[in-house]
This record gives structure tokens, sequence and C-alpha cells, in this order.
């Protein structure tokens, strides 16, 4: 694996003053960000803060009640195969085979077979299922069903790659496999991230930077750097130096619900 | 790149026994059928030992249920009209069917698909399910005549309606997540309803041609009472006039094996489309109970 260099590019995502909801009840409110080009930013808080919400926002699945979403320079107001989503729970298509579901964006978006055919492969290769191509779903296990998912949505080449806590489902060891996969995926291409989840290790051991959210209603509460380098290894958990962003993170989350001692 | 052998575990068919255990293992799949037949089998012997005895002591009067020797005489008598019968009755049952079938699924992937068309016809549709069809066979008959015609029509309007709902309600079923995951994968809507919807509904379709199926040699039943000339209904009547109580258990029979033929061919193409569900049922409801499946 190569030495990742990623500098900070242009702004590739910019959420300005977003709200989402009804007035006085916002589910969102006065959200801002700006997600910079290849950059991994995730999205950590607790549940029903709005992190899906805001993630389906981008995704064009949700229009903004206020506020605007720019994507380069334009506004995604519906969905699009620049910007492709892996989703929490089972959204793998039962009825297609494994390689069929990867298929399926470059089908809708009318590619050409020979490109189709080229980048399956490819995609089979780099999560790791060539031996699977032909399986249903319902023969795979939930780890691989979520590379499944994985390889689906980055067929397309998207610029963005959404991801709504998509390890949640899994067990302990799948997950921390999968996670460390991704991020070797991730680097081998020019994909923005936008990874949500309530898990703060994961966001942290994942990402660049990790944007706290509160709750009710769902504002930036704060956002870290994580000044680790890239590639990470699962080691990386047990060193001093992310133990201790780790534990800045949990107070600030903490302090969110009334501080420690009211836990 | 990425190796997943720990996860390659779990998958079916990773296993494979050695060659020397899989003779042991074949006999012993031909005991656990051998045993599940015998059980499966148990209770239908027992209440044909049971209708022997209870006839054959002239227990109840043989005119309520005649002894089994008396359905070899019932065959004989009716032997010579069977086949005819059998043709009329099943040509009809399958034409309403058929009609039916396509008539129904249609109205509800129309009415899924466009919601100008669901509010329009909407309320005819839930005004008419609930109607029993029994209730229309005058109407049928003074609108279609006597003949067939009434009796395919009714067929059709009774397995439309199971059809028409099932499809209907299936499609409301469809996960969103699926929808979702399609819109952002950059389906369009015929997309999706070609290739989330469809796919996703036609188990539930099967299952309710199952139903009806079943449900439409019963309506048959029902229409040859009305005034038909042919047919294995006509008969069952034409037994009662005279009272030939083993015609119409022979002809009941008849009708059974019918409809159990149906369900097996339809159960045996259901296998073969929908390879990809977890639910796996190949030999069809009645093949599953004589262990068949």
């Amino acid at each position: 694996m190569a030495q990742q260099n990623r500098e900070p590019g242009q702004p590739k995502i910019r959420l300005e003053h977003l709200f989402f909801g009804y007035e006085k009840q916002f589910v969102i409110e006065d959200f801002s960000l700006e997600i910079n080009d290849r950059e991994f930013v995730s999205i950590v808080g607790p549940s029903g803060c709005g992190k899906t919400t805001l993630l389906n926002m981008i995704a064009g699945l949700l229009q903004p009640t206020q506020g605007q979403i720019w994507l380069d320079n334009i506004h995604p107001d519906h969905p699009g195969p620049d910007r492709t989503m892996v989703f929490q729970s089972d959204a793998v298509f039962p009825w297609y085979t494994v390689e069929q579901n990867i298929e399926y964006g470059l089908k809708a978006t009318q590619k050409p077979r020979k490109e189709r055919r080229e980048t399956v492969d490819r995609l089979l290769h780099l999560v790791g299922l060539e031996a699977d191509r032909k399986k249903f779903p319902r023969q795979l296990s939930g780890g691989m069903r979520k590379r499944v998912d994985i390889a689906r949505a980055m067929a397309l080449q998207p610029k963005v790659l959404l991801m709504d806590e998509p390890f949640a489902a899994l067990d302990v060891l799948t997950k921390e496999r999968l996670q460390e996969d991704f991020l070797d995926i991730w680097t081998s291409t020019p994909m923005t991230v936008v990874f949500v989840t309530h898990d703060l290790e994961e966001a942290l051991f994942l990402s660049q930077r990790v944007v706290v959210m509160s709750r009710n209603p769902g504002r930036v509460e704060k956002v870290v750097n994580i000044p680790l380098i890239h590639p990470r290894r699962l080691v990386v958990k047990t060193s001093a130096e992310f133990q201790e962003i780790r534990r800045d993170l949990v107070e600030v989350m903490y302090a969110m619900h009334g501080g420690l001692e009211a836990r | 790149m990425i190796s997943n052998s720990s996860e390659a575990k779990d998958q079916p068919g990773a296993f494979a026994p050695p060659k020397a255990r899989v003779s042991f293992l074949k006999r012993r799949q031909a005991l656990g059928w051998l045993r599940q037949i015998s059980i499966r089998l148990t209770v239908p012997l027992v209440l044909i030992v049971i209708w022997v005895i209870v006839s054959e002591m002239e227990l109840i009067r043989p005119l309520f249920l005649p002894p089994p020797g008396q359905m070899k005489q019932a065959f004989e008598n009716l032997d010579s009209l069977l086949p005819q019968a059998i043709l009329t009755t099943t040509t009809m049952t399958l034409t309403g069917f058929a009609i039916g079938t396509a008539v129904g699924t249609l109205m509800g992937l129309i009415m899924a698909y466009s919601r100008i068309i669901r509010e329009f016809l909407g309320t005819v549709f839930d005004f008419l399910r609930p109607v029993p069809v029994f209730a229309l066979i005058p109407l049928f008959i003074l609108w279609f005549g006597i003949g067939r015609a009434p009796q395919v029509a009714l067929i059709a309007m009774g397995t439309s309606v199971i059809l028409g709902v099932t499809t209907l309600e299936a499609i409301r079923n469809v996960p969103p997540i699926y929808i979702r995951a399609a819109l952002t994968l950059g389906a369009n809507r015929r997309r999706i309803y070609r290739t989330i919807i469809l796919p996703y509904i036609i188990p539930h379709l099967i299952g309710a041609i199952r139903v009806s199926a079943a449900a439409s040699w019963g309506l048959d039943v029902a229409a040859e009472f009305m005034g038909s000339q042919q047919g294995l209904g006509y008969l069952i009547i034409l037994q009662q006039t005279y009272l030939r109580t083993s015609g119409i258990i022979l002809l009941v029979i008849v009708y059974s094996i019918l409809a159990f033929i149906t369900d097996m061919v339809i159960a045996f193409i259901e296998a073969h489309i929908t390879r990809w569900t977890e639910r796996r049922t190949s030999g069809g409801i009645v093949a599953s109970i004589i262990g068949l499946a």
C-alpha cells in the first residue's frame, strides 16, 4: 500500500445553514460544514440526532427545509450516480447475484457492456469476492453482503460515497476487518467519504476529521482533526495518541448529556 | 488485495464430506425419507381403516357413507362419461383461472404504478372486493346466458380479485430501503418498477396464484351447479339426483386430484423462478404433506 498523501483539496461539499423539519421542532438546525475533496469525514452523535437525515439530504433523497447544499458548484436536488450510498440495513438486492448487484448502477446509467464487465471484475477483486460472484446474497454472510453493498456503491466511481452506519449490524471481528479493508479501498481511490456512525472509536479509526453532532436540535457541536497517518492498521486503536483523542471526544459527548456525573 | 478467509467459513457448501461418507449419508437420508413418509401416511391410513370398518359394519347407512367397495362400481358407472367431463371442467377452470390471474395481476400492477389510476379505480375496487362471488351467479347467467361464458366469467372474477388485492398489497410491502438504494444508484422510476418491485413481489404473487388456482376449482363446482349440461360438477348433481353417494365421493376425489396436479405444476414453476428466496417449497402444500416435497 502506497503511502497516502491526502492534502486537503478544494471543498467538495458545502453545507450552508441547513435546517430540516418543522419550525420550532427542527431535527437539524443551522448546520454548516465544508467537506474537502478526497476527505474522509465522520459524523458522530447520539441516535436520533439527525445524522441519517443529513446524509439523505446530501444524497438528494430528502430536501432541506432551509439552507443550501453545494456539491462542487451545483445543488444536488435529486439522487445522482456521483453520490452513492451504503446503508445500515441489508440493502443488497436478494433477487440478484453478487455480480448482478454490483452491475446494477452501471446498467441504470447505461454504461456499455464491456465497461460494465471490467468494472465488475475490478470491484469483485477489490472487495475479495471473486469466488462468490454467481452466488445469491442469502448464500453469503453478513460481512460479505456488506462487501457487495460497498462494491455496488463504488461501481459508479462516485465522487462522494455516503455511508450510513454501514458496519453497525456486524459482529466486532467482521466489523474491524471491514474497517481496515475499507480504509485500504478508500486510499486507492479519489473518493470523498462521509461516514455516519454512533461508534466513536470507528469514527476515530477511519476518518481524518470527526464532526460531533448534538441532538434536539441537530447541530455541529465540535469538529476534531485526527492527526493519525494513513494507512492505519487496527493496532493504532491501542496507541496513546488514539486513546487521548478518544478521551477528549467522550468528554464532549458526555458534556452534551449534562456532564459525566449526570449519568 | 483483501482476503476474507474467516468470513468464507460460514458460507454454505464450504463443507464437503469425504467420499467414503457420502454413501453412508445417502443411506441415512433414504431412511429418514422412509420414516417421514410413514409418519405422514399414518393418519390417512387410519382414516381409511375407520371408513372401511364403519361402512362395512353398516354403523352408518350406505346412503350417507358407502363402503369403499362401492367405489369401484361407481367408477364403472361413470367410466364412459369421465374423460369428456374432465376435459370440459379442466378447460373451463383453467381458462377462467388464466383470465382472472392475468386481469387481476395487471390491475394490481397498474394501480400500484399510477396513483391517479389507484384513486380513480380504488373505490370501485374496494367496494367489489368483499362481494361474495357466488352471489353474482344469477346476475352472470342473466348477462352471459346459460353455458360456459357465465361459468368462465365467474371463475375469472373470483381469481382476479384474489390476485389484484395480493399484487397491490405486495407492492405496498416492498421495503423502502431497496427503492432508496436503487435511486442512489441512478435508477429511474420505470427501472425501479422493473428491477426492484417486480422481482420482490413475484414470490408473493405465486403464493396468491396457488390460492386462486385452488379456489378456481371450487368456483367451477359452484358454476357448474348452476344449469350446466356437462362437466364434473354437472355429474355430481346427476349423482345426487339418483342418490348415488359413491359417485359423488368419486367425483370429489377426481376434483382433488386435478387441484393437486395444478398445485404441483405451479409449485414446480415457483421453485425455478424464485431461487433467490430463503423459503424453499419445491413440492407444494399437499406434496409436502405426503412427503413428495
